[in-house]
């Protein structure tokens, strides 16, 4: 009776946020299992979508009208690895939300947070160029109120910087947009792809450029990156792990499907384009890696390491080179994981030493090694140790840039490097070294379920890696080859 | 090209560019905001400016008017999406400077700092 | 320190001005007025057989690209929602004294059921007549602005508008899940065309701007409320 199809994903966290939303004033208590079963629910489905992908992708035409008239979702490898990840990354977050009974803010927390995934979730399975701004903004705006939630004058203070910098982000995507519909007249990346070669000379480039900037600010690159550090700083641990894990996976994404797919066809400004945000990526991981080297606060640390792990993937996603492409994402999902841990692990530790300082919280976790275990595990995976996950990112990425751009290759290799400096020098802090403090810190079932969780995945993918791999090979084909991306969307494989 | 749309795309850029301006350069958050607010509607200026075709009217079907006469009415959808958009995100933002001046007291962004390097 | 302020600015001018150069040039390579529709007109064309509504962009709104309008109606939920929570600390207090006299207060409660039936009216015919869910609803909101602004004790309902603004966004969802049960499609549209250009036409149309109109009006409200009284909740 109900076919499985990409728009339960969003529906179901849309009736959750609803039926949440009618009933909180009047039986709070139950709220909380909400966004927890909605999202349990919805990595099921972006996961028999994935398995589907491959052989029978699913296209869903919305509203009954097919595309370039209708807008579609369109579950492909790429789409619907992605839906998975986020889903299974928002889950397991939203487990955190069971500990205790929740105020009315917290139900309102809960509620953006949804929403947030929502507008991840569609924005990676849409066709349609404005369907994304429009999901750009889902993910962005309750991503907004829920930094500027986070302590005191930090977390206003963070909120109000990703605002400005995402508004402006998204209305120059906007301007892009419009630029393309006014020449163009369609809004489908399908279409689009045969169109593309109609656009005059000026409007293709101010496009390429407005959409650039706007993703580029999104998706925390150098030189627009201002806004990430404070965001890692100030907002709450489980929305920084959130923003790094999944927006900044999203908007790099997004990046990617345009310049492979919708500018196919424009193919010299599509190069020089491409050597552009080859450079950006490179620049951000030699700027992020660099400067968290010279972090105390933990927080901000993890944050310019995001940025590196930022500027990394997009060099794999821009690369054109398959291993590297493959690596890219492996990293996205690596990063994604270990940083919920690494981010929700600060709250510990302001909690029971009122500081994110490194110099002052020496030997922290030396007496709590529930909780050294995943910080080790989750700092080793960033780095690209086996047994992890990280490894075969880094492996696939350095390997893969060494094709072709053995001089970058060398610089991811060098970034890592610096990486692994730092993160092992967190460690020995935290983990080795012997400190005043010694104290048990209690810690919340829940939290070590979470932190578990993640750890046993990173594991068993970084064991398995090939469960992945016709994934995110098909992942590849349907970002590089138009035509295969086209004949998926417009419905003609599969249903 | 008319000297009208040459007025109109004048006008939506000096809208992009004065906005922009002002949310790189000024200190006081209700201006930066007020900024924002005048790059949102630039741009929105431009989605309704794209859609007109000359000579067209309001794509209502009334007795009497040929569909053959309609002006784009995707931008018209569109648009209506884009401003419900930037009016929420306002709201928030205002919302946020409220937060902002509670805990800091001042609406004046270089002494927000809280969060350095 | 001075200079680093000319700095700045000169450099956020020149930023801007070169980005808005780049825009204008793309611009002018676009004629202006000139019919360069594609998809937009299968969309006029069709639209009387296929969506039955007068209002070819309400036709687009709700129907043809009524994902976005999900989208957006959603936006503004979480813009209810997020200025409610930032601004819960304080608990109720009215922000905002207003003095008024007996002439605004009776004005107020003799204007009220004319501008709700003002702004019901505007949502109900929006696929007949311009206007829609979108500038309904805003009108409804400002109903209880007004109240607001007359009576400085008046505090509106927010448990029922919590529950009403639920409530109608879950009539939008159902409306879309109804099209996954019949057809496979999300939003696919399940209610009959009707007679074009009558009340009960153009399918779900009307259903869907209701729950729009009922969505805004309460959220609009909400968040005034919030604003007015920081948030505080009559529970």
């Amino acid at each position: 009776m109900v076919t499985i199809v990409p728009s339960l994903i969003i529906a179901s966290l849309l009736g959750g946020a609803f039926v949440m939303t009618a009933v909180a004033p009047f039986i709070r208590r139950m709220t909380k299992y909400v966004p927890s079963i909605v999202l349990l629910f919805n990595v099921l489905i972006s996961l028999r979508l994935l398995l589907k992908s491959t052989n029978e992708p699913v296209v869903e035409f919305i509203g009954g009208w097919e595309p370039p008239y209708g807008i579609n979702l369109v579950a492909g490898p790429m789409g619907s690895f992605l839906a998975l990840i986020i889903s299974l990354i928002a889950f397991l977050i939203s487990l955190s939300f069971l500990k205790y009974e929740p105020t009315v803010e917290e139900v309102k927390f809960m509620i953006l947070f949804m929403l947030s995934v929502l507008g991840a979730s569609g924005l990676v399975l849409t066709g349609d160029i404005f369907n994304l701004f429009v999901f750009l903004e889902l993910m962005t705006i309750s991503a907004y109120a829920l930094v500027a939630y986070g302590r005191g004058g930090e977390g206003a203070e963070a909120g109000f910087k990703y605002l400005l910098a995402g508004s402006v982000a998204a209305n120059f995507y906007l301007i892009s947009v419009i630029l393309i519909y006014a020449s163009l007249g369609s809004l489908n990346m399908a279409d689009l792809v045969s169109r593309m070669t109609m656009l005059k000379y000026g409007v293709a480039l101010a496009s390429m450029l407005f959409l650039v900037i706007g993703f580029a600010t999104e998706s925390e690159l150098f030189p627009l990156h201002g806004w990430a550090p404070d965001v890692y700083t100030g907002a709450p641990p489980s929305v920084a792990a959130f923003v790094s894990g999944v927006l900044v996976s999203a908007s790099l994404y997004v990046l990617a499907r345009f310049f492979y797919t919708v500018f196919a066809e424009l193919n010299a400004l599509r190069s020089e384009m491409f050597a552009i945000l080859m450079l950006l990526g490179v620049l951000t991981a030699i700027f992020g890696e660099t400067v968290a080297l010279v972090q105390r606060d933990y927080r901000r640390m993890l944050g310019y390491s995001s940025i590196g792990a930022a500027g990394m993937i997009l060099v794999g996603l821009v690369s054109e080179i398959p291993y590297a492409f493959i690596g890219a994402l492996l990293l996205i999902v690596a990063h994604g994981f270990a940083k919920v841990p690494l981010f929700m692990m600060s709250k510990h530790l302001e909690e029971n030493y009122g500081t994110r300082d490194m110099e002052k919280v020496k030997g922290a976790f030396k007496a709590n090694s529930k909780l050294a275990i995943p910080l080790v595990a989750g700092s080793l995976t960033i780095l690209g140790m086996p047994p992890f996950l990280g490894f075969w990112g880094k492996l696939l990425l350095i390997y893969g840039l060494a094709l072709k751009y053995p001089i970058i290759a060398l610089i991811i290799l060098l970034a890592s490097i610096v990486e692994a400096a730092y993160y092992l020098r967190m460690l020995h802090r935290l983990v080795i070294q012997d400190g005043e403090l010694k104290k048990q810190i209690k810690i919340d079932t829940v939290e070590l379920v979470i932190y578990y969780a993640f750890l046993a995945l990173l594991i068993i993918l970084g064991i398995l890696p090939m469960l992945l791999s016709p994934y995110l090979a098909g992942a590849f084909i349907e970002l590089s080859n138009p035509s295969f991306y086209i004949k998926v969307a417009m419905g003609v494989m599969g249903g | 090209m008319s000297d009208l749309g040459t007025l109109y795309y004048i006008n939506v850029v000096a809208m992009v560019v004065i906005g922009l301006y002002i949310v790189l350069t000024k200190r006081n958050v209700l201006k930066i905001l007020i900024g924002l607010d005048i790059l949102g509607t630039g741009v929105n200026l431009l989605i309704v400016v794209i859609g007109y075709i000359e000579g067209g009217t309001a794509p209502i079907y009334t007795a009497g008017i040929s569909p053959a006469k309609f002006v784009d009415p995707l931008p018209q959808a569109l648009v209506l999406t884009a401003i419900v958009i930037d009016a929420a995100v306002l709201a928030m933002a205002i919302s946020i400077a409220v937060r902002l001046y509670r805990e800091f007291g001042t609406l004046d962004v270089r002494k927000m700092r809280l969060l350095k390097w | 320190m001075k200079k680093l302020k000319y700095v700045y600015k000169i450099a956020g001018l020149a930023i801007a001005v070169l980005l808005g150069y780049m825009l204008l040039q793309a611009l002018m390579e676009i004629p202006f007025g000139t019919n360069r529709m594609f998809v937009a007109e299968r969309f006029i064309f069709e639209e009387p057989y296929e969506v039955g509504a007068a209002n070819t962009v309400t036709a687009i709104v709700v129907n043809y690209r009524g994902f976005d309008t999900l989208g957006e109606v959603t936006v503004l939920f979480i813009a209810a929602t997020g200025v409610a929570l930032l601004l819960h600390r304080e608990r109720g207090i009215r922000l905002a004294p207003t003095e008024t006299t007996l002439v605004v207060k009776t004005g107020a409660r003799v204007l009220l059921p004319a501008v709700l039936l003002v702004g019901l009216y505007i949502f109900v015919h929006g696929h007949l007549t311009p206007g829609g869910g979108f500038p309904g609803g805003v009108i409804v909101a400002s109903a209880l602005i007004l109240m607001y602004f007359a009576y400085e004790e008046y505090v509106a309902p927010r448990s029922m508008l919590h529950l009403l603004e639920g409530i109608a966004g879950l009539v939008f969802v159902i409306v879309g899940i109804l099209g996954i049960i019949v057809y496979g499609r999300f939003l696919q549209n399940v209610f009959p065309l009707g007679d074009f250009g009558r009340l009960f036409s153009a399918g779900f149309i009307p259903i869907v701007y209701v729950a729009i109109g009922t969505k805004v009006g309460s959220e609009l409200a909400g968040i005034i409320h919030d604003m007015i009284r920081r948030g505080g909740e009559s529970e």
